[in-house]
């Protein structure tokens, strides 16, 4: 009996959303960011009042800023990187579940 | 003898300042020696043991209300203990303060205190010839000097002081020298006696006491303007500080009030304190106001308007015969309102405006409550009349709406005099009662205190002194490394969960696809509904030998996080670098000081 061959590409396992991860991901952003927190409020309260000048004072609350600000955008990146690798792997996931398969099958009635 | 481990009125302060904050026990031993580095400029090299009076099993101390910290220091050479015992903190305090100040009727605190500094030094297995040194602040004052004989030494910071009515009720030999002096025989008379003589005497027959007292008091507490009426008297060395030169403090002001106002209030006190002594706090309301509030307790809809309504007959007579009393002593204020108010004013306590609409209200609250007192009167007198415990509905409902109404009027005379702020600005009166007002009058040339904390001003650069917060900048200094360690195990936490949510999981979901690719191969037979997925029809003759997957697995890309991972640790670095900087610019602002730097040193090895 004959014999035919053909070939498809085929959704071998259903699909899942793994949006989930971005905010598990981030919960560790989260955490350094509350130590930041507890480290700039042991700084803060060095000086005495917000109104204090001198030469010394100025340069250390702007290097204090400097610092806050640059963590900052550490933090801004790492939460874009997050979302993008999430998304990406979502987006692989979905696509490593489709494989192409030939499949053989034979006929009967011929 | 040589210097107390703890020495000095700004370090002992900011000991007592400890006791109110709600610190575990390796907190507190943390903060001593934080305290004692600051204070000394070098390290408290020796044991320290605390046992808190709540961790102790005592239903007495626990009863009475008693808050108190035991800190055993052992260096070696030198072994003492130091009792925190603390000031009014909550309800229960309060009513103490009725019953053993005002109405002196009672020291349980004071025999608490007692207990628990025996119960400590078993606790810390210390002798009689170890050192015990009394702290206290407010209210605590009073427990702590009473139970003198337990102290080797006292020191206080705005305290409450001995009362010789609470003394005279509680001190049998005490009240025996006082009826002998003063020839009577049953206690009551001793509040007809002259103040200024039970004064004098109170001052002469514990004047042994004096030299185991220090005292330092606010010219501005409102306890110091309080201890001027009958009852109070100062013992110990005292030091007076002006801790708020913007007023004059309210002494003279109290000084003011006549004697048989002050009496009046003490009776309704003593009142209270005898009956909530024999039956409760609720006893001594109804002795107060005629009604059992803890009848009313645990009861809610049907069952308390029943309750009511039963004993309504009962509760409006009870009102109507203890009311009068009570707002007689409430009225002694408003209608001297003028005269308060007028005194606050011109000490510079209130604004102008603030002194008019409380007096003005205060005379609106006055007239409401004379109709309240009218208002029971009238309702009881028509039930004598009518001899009927119901005057029936119409006749009940009329009397609590018009006492609703005065009620509504008080309520809204309040509301008014609060919009006047001045509650606010009569805060700084409650301030001036407090330690950190005490400690930021407490300055020494470079040095001086905000809250708790020491501040150390810079005067080595030009233009305006410079303050720096010693404390928070060795707190700092000190903590920072622990918490930029525990940014560091976040980071590497973060760095596994990338592998894991990420690398991992994808190696999961690829084996899942290898699995499920494995099964397809093996067992073709199982698949045949790909046949019609895929318009293969009929499907009946057909059967699936066999199916080949061809599969083809990406590497998982967007994953590296080097360039933020790299980031994120070379902010802890510069982190550390930072913290060192920063000390190097204070020391710099005090490069006369050389202790500064020395205690940046010493912080991390407490």
């Amino acid at each position: 009996m004959p014999q035919f061959t053909f070939s498809v590409t085929e959704q071998l396992i259903p699909n899942q959303d793994y949006t989930d991860k971005k905010k598990q991901l981030r919960t560790h952003v989260d955490n350094m960011r509350a130590d930041d927190d507890e480290f700039y409020v042991l700084v803060n309260n060095i000086i005495v009042g917000e109104d204090q000048k001198g030469k010394i004072i100025d340069a250390m609350k702007k290097e204090t800023t400097a610092r806050k600000d640059h963590d900052e955008s550490i933090y801004a990146d790492v939460i874009s990187k997050i979302s993008k690798s999430v998304n990406s792997f979502n987006e692989q996931v979905a696509d490593m579940k489709k494989q192409r398969l030939s499949i053989t099958y034979e006929d009967k009635t011929e | 003898m040589s210097e107390d481990i703890i020495s000095g009125s700004e370090f002992k302060t900011r000991l007592i300042d400890l006791g109110y904050k709600d610190l575990s026990l390796k907190e507190l031993e943390l903060n001593i020696r934080q305290i004692y580095m600051e204070e000394n400029g070098e390290l408290l090299e020796a044991d320290i043991e605390i046992l808190k009076s709540s961790d102790i099993e005592s239903d007495f101390v626990k009863d009475s209300g008693y808050d108190g910290i035991a800190i055993h220091i052992n260096t070696v050479e030198k072994e003492e203990v130091y009792v925190i015992s603390e000031g009014t903190q909550d309800l229960p305090d309060w009513l103490y303060n009725i019953k053993a100040m005002l109405a002196g009727q009672t020291i349980k605190q004071a025999q608490a205190t007692d207990v628990f500094v025996q119960e400590a030094k078993e606790h810390f297995n210390v002798d009689d010839n170890v050192k015990v040194n009394g702290l206290s602040h407010s209210l605590a004052h009073n427990n702590n000097t009473i139970a003198l004989l337990s102290f080797d030494n006292v020191y206080s910071v705005n305290g409450a002081q001995l009362n010789y009515y609470q003394l005279f009720n509680t001190d049998f030999r005490f009240n025996d020298a006082v009826k002998n002096e003063f020839s009577f025989n049953t206690d009551d008379e001793v509040y007809n006696l002259s103040p200024q003589d039970l004064h004098d005497f109170a001052m002469t027959y514990y004047g042994d006491k004096a030299d185991k007292i220090d005292q330092v008091i606010s010219t501005d507490d409102p306890l110091y303007a309080v201890s001027v009426v009958r009852g109070f008297f100062t013992l110990g060395s005292i030091t007076m500080v002006d801790t708020n030169p913007d007023v004059p403090g309210l002494r003279e002001l109290i000084a003011d009030i006549p004697d048989d106002v002050i009496k009046d209030f003490q009776e309704l006190a003593i009142d209270f304190a005898v009956a909530s002594n024999q039956g409760g706090t609720n006893e001594g309301i109804k002795e107060l106001i005629g009604i059992d509030v803890g009848a009313f307790k645990d009861k809610e809809g049907m069952e308390l308007a029943g309750h009511i309504i039963a004993n309504y007959d009962t509760m409006v007579r009870a009102l109507n015969e203890k009311l009068p009393p009570l707002l007689d002593r409430v009225q002694t204020v408003t209608a001297n309102s003028d005269e308060i108010f007028g005194s606050l004013e011109e000490a510079g306590y209130i604004t102008e405006r603030q002194k008019e609409v409380t007096v003005d209200h205060l005379t609106r609250i006055e007239k409401s409550l004379i109709d309240i007192e009218n208002i029971l009167k009238d309702n009881v007198n028509l039930r004598d009349k009518l001899n009927n415990p119901f005057l029936g509905a119409g006749n009940e409902i009329v009397t609590i709406l018009r006492l609703a109404s005065n009620l509504v009027e008080i309520y809204m005379s309040y509301v008014e005099i609060e919009k006047t702020g001045i509650l606010k600005r009569l805060e700084s009166i409650k301030d001036s009662h407090g330690l950190q007002e005490m400690l930021s009058s407490m300055s020494d040339g470079l040095k001086s205190y905000i809250g708790a904390d020491m501040i150390y001003t810079s005067t080595s650069t030009k233009g305006e002194p410079i303050k720096v917060n010693i404390s928070a900048a060795l707190r700092m200094y000190q903590k920072s490394i622990p918490i930029l360690e525990a940014k560091s195990t976040k980071i590497s936490n973060f760095e596994k969960a990338i592998k894991d949510e990420l690398d991992e999981s994808y190696k999961d979901e690829k084996r899942k696809v290898q699995d499920e690719i494995d099964q397809v191969e093996s067992s073709p037979s199982s698949y045949r509904f790909l046949l019609s997925k895929h318009g293969y029809y009929p499907t009946f003759n057909k059967e699936i030998k066999s199916i080949r997957v061809h599969e083809i697995f990406y590497p998982l890309e967007d994953n590296d996080f080097d360039e933020q991972l790299e980031e994120l640790k070379k902010s802890v670095e510069s982190g550390k670098l930072y913290i060192e900087k920063y000390r190097q610019a204070i020391e710099d602002l005090f490069e006369e000081e050389e202790n500064v730097s020395q205690l940046f040193d010493l912080s991390r090895r407490i």
